[in-house]
């Protein structure tokens, strides 16, 4: 094996393995704090490239590029305020299996109005010129666009990071996730925290499906696909762990680019195959915990 | 037996009774719709042992639907038109795959459960979707036989539709006087103790995986058949019979119906596809309309329609 080719597919597979990671966090922050499985996760995905496209239309590319995903993020993270205010607000007491059904719903009501408004023809991005083509690195290419998704994923990541750990919002959504009775005795407006984070996971939702989606043509049924790419990593890291969601997200990103290229024939069902084995060694997944 | 249980007693004689003579009054294509509405029916069955009496939601059952409607087709076009042998691959090829995918999923707890399903079923999915040389892919395998039955003196071709109707139903009224017994007995006690509290079940000595594996098995047979009869009476085996939307259907039938009630799946599968007929070409967006029903039923009408009736009247349906 060529080290240079080598090189270009572990990078592929870190750019595969973030972009992954933006999804799926989402899915862990929202569950770890609010106990809710958002099955629509994908189909929120899939709503945020579809902003995306529309704005590019409408705008133009170009430097806006970078903006207009960031815009169609925000959009999904109102969007999902209203779904925390109206639905999900009214099942937290139930037992958990309404909550699942809910969701469900909601992948159907999306799918549906995606359908309504955009139709069923598959629509492709217009990246911006400054995006497009490849660099070279030690004398092979890579696609710039990547390296961009690599980088973007990456920042984004940090600052998940940072606003968990280091403002205080994070702080007592991390609270809330650990006690929620002791918390809202602590005087922290829980309802708020639960809002607030619905909203940042459907915003880091939107935002992936602009910047993951840019490169593919999207369609209707795309979300339920990255549902369940987003399904395995958080199965693989461990349920509401974040470090977990990294980990998981990182191999699969990994191991998908490197199967690929040398195992096409297999690279599809990879995924499941990586989850199986998880499943069969280590039931809660990498990091999650056991019971 | 007191005056309600004969008056439900005498209402399951009368569907029954409605069932077995219709097709001699019947137009064609109201019978087509009977026919389908008891395969359905079957497909609720299999999803309702999990969902209602184990307590797990399973949101890929379509993989089991698409695994039966394949495997029968794929028989009756290469093996054999004599129903017994592509009935018992249909059992023998879920009973194994159901087992593998079940021993993984079902010890996860219902949340994962939900999703590890959902996963499973699209991965069948894209397997379908891809072996073309196998499954025709995309386009599916067109004109599926419905089969016939051949015992030394006795041959009837199921092509006509008013056989393949009483086929359906003869399979229908087995399989759910099977689910029927298997929901009363001491396995169907354990399995909703398993739900109400699967810690002290065990506690008791039941082991808990065993019997959500065998309830899963069960699950999936039950859906494999209702796809064997739905590939033969629609002629059709297709990818789509394993996307998630398909999963989708008996969940939303089992909910109208009542998830509580003996008779909700059916019943649900009957006001389902009578909305279906009449309503989706009104409708246009059909999956936008499920998906606002589904919604108005979590948050608005658990019971179902025959968990409401039964409240109203005391009874037990």
């Amino acid at each position: 094996m060529d080290p240079g080719i080598v090189l270009i597919d572990l990078l592929n597979g870190l750019s595969r393995g973030m972009l992954y990671f933006l999804m799926a966090s989402g899915l862990t922050l929202t569950f770890s704090v609010l106990g809710v499985i958002n099955f629509a996760h994908g189909s929120l995905i899939m709503l945020g490239a579809y902003f995306a496209w529309t704005l590019l239309q409408v705008i133009g590319g170009g430097w806006f590029f970078f903006p207009i995903i960031i815009f169609s993020g925000i959009i999904v993270g109102v969007i999902g305020i209203l779904i925390e205010i109206f639905f999900l607000r009214r099942i937290y007491e139930s037992e958990h299996l309404y909550q699942l059904l809910l969701t469900f719903a909601l992948i159907m009501i999306i799918d549906g109005l995606v359908l309504e408004i955009w139709g069923g023809m598959p629509r492709s991005m217009m990246l911006p010129g400054s995006l497009l083509g490849a660099v070279s690195i030690g004398g092979n290419f890579f696609p710039k666009y990547s390296l961009f998704i690599l980088f973007c994923s990456t920042a984004v990541a940090i600052l998940v990071w940072l606003f968990l750990y280091k403002t205080k919002f994070g702080k007592a959504s991390r609270a809330a996730a650990a006690d929620v009775e002791i918390t809202s005795a602590l005087g922290i407006n829980v309802p708020f925290v639960y809002c607030g984070m619905f909203a940042i996971g459907a915003a880091l939702a939107g935002f992936s499906g602009g910047l993951g989606l840019a490169m593919s043509s999207i369609t209707p049924g795309v979300g339920a696909h990255i549902a369940v790419t987003c399904f395995a990593v958080i199965v693989i890291g461990g349920l509401g762990s974040l470090v977990g969601t990294l980990v998981a997200a990182l191999i699969l990103g990994i191991f998908e680019a490197f199967g690929d290229h040398y195992f096409p024939q297999v690279a599809m069902a990879l995924p499941f195959i990586i989850m199986a084995v998880i499943l069969l060694a280590r039931p809660q997944g990498l990091f999650g915990r056991k019971g | 037996m007191n005056g309600k249980n004969r008056w439900v007693l005498s209402l399951t004689i009368f569907v029954i009774a409605f069932l077995l003579i219709c097709p001699a009054f019947l137009p064609s294509f109201t019978l087509y719709l009977l026919n389908e509405m008891l395969i359905y029916g079957l497909f609720c069955y299999g999803f309702y042992l999990l969902f209602s009496h184990a307590g797990y939601l399973s949101f890929g059952q379509a993989a089991y639907f698409a695994l039966g409607a394949y495997s029968v087709a794929i028989m009756y076009k290469h093996v054999t038109l004599n129903i017994w042998l592509p009935f018992l691959t249909v059992i023998a090829v879920t009973a194994i795959v159901a087992t593998v995918l079940g021993f993984l999923s079902v010890r996860l707890g219902t949340l994962y459960f939900a999703f590890i399903t959902l996963a499973f079923a699209q991965m069948i999915y894209a397997i379908v979707f891809r072996w073309t040389s196998f499954t025709g892919g995309d386009d599916g395998l067109p004109g599926v036989s419905r089969g016939m039955i051949d015992v030394y003196f006795l041959q009837i071709d199921l092509e006509s539709p008013i056989y393949f109707y009483y086929f359906t139903l003869l399979i229908f009224l087995v399989l759910v006087f099977v689910l029927r017994k298997l929901v009363m007995s001491s396995f169907g006690l354990t399995l909703r103790s398993i739900r109400d509290n699967a810690e002290r079940t065990s506690f008791i000595g039941v082991n808990p995986q065993r019997h959500l594996l065998i309830a899963f098995v069960i699950s999936a047979i039950y859906c494999a058949i209702a796809g064997a009869l739905h590939a033969s009476l629609t002629k059709m085996a297709y990818p789509e019979l394993s996307y998630w939307s398909t999963s989708a259907e008996p969940i939303i039938m089992t909910l109208i119906g009542g998830i509580y009630t003996f008779s909700g799946p059916f019943f649900g599968a009957v006001i389902y596809i009578f909305l279906k007929t009449y309503l989706m070409t009104m409708i246009g967006n059909w999956i936008l309309f499920l998906g606002v029903v589904l919604l108005i039923i979590v948050l608005f009408f658990r019971k179902g329609v025959m968990g409401f009736i039964e409240e109203k009247w005391g009874v037990r349906l």
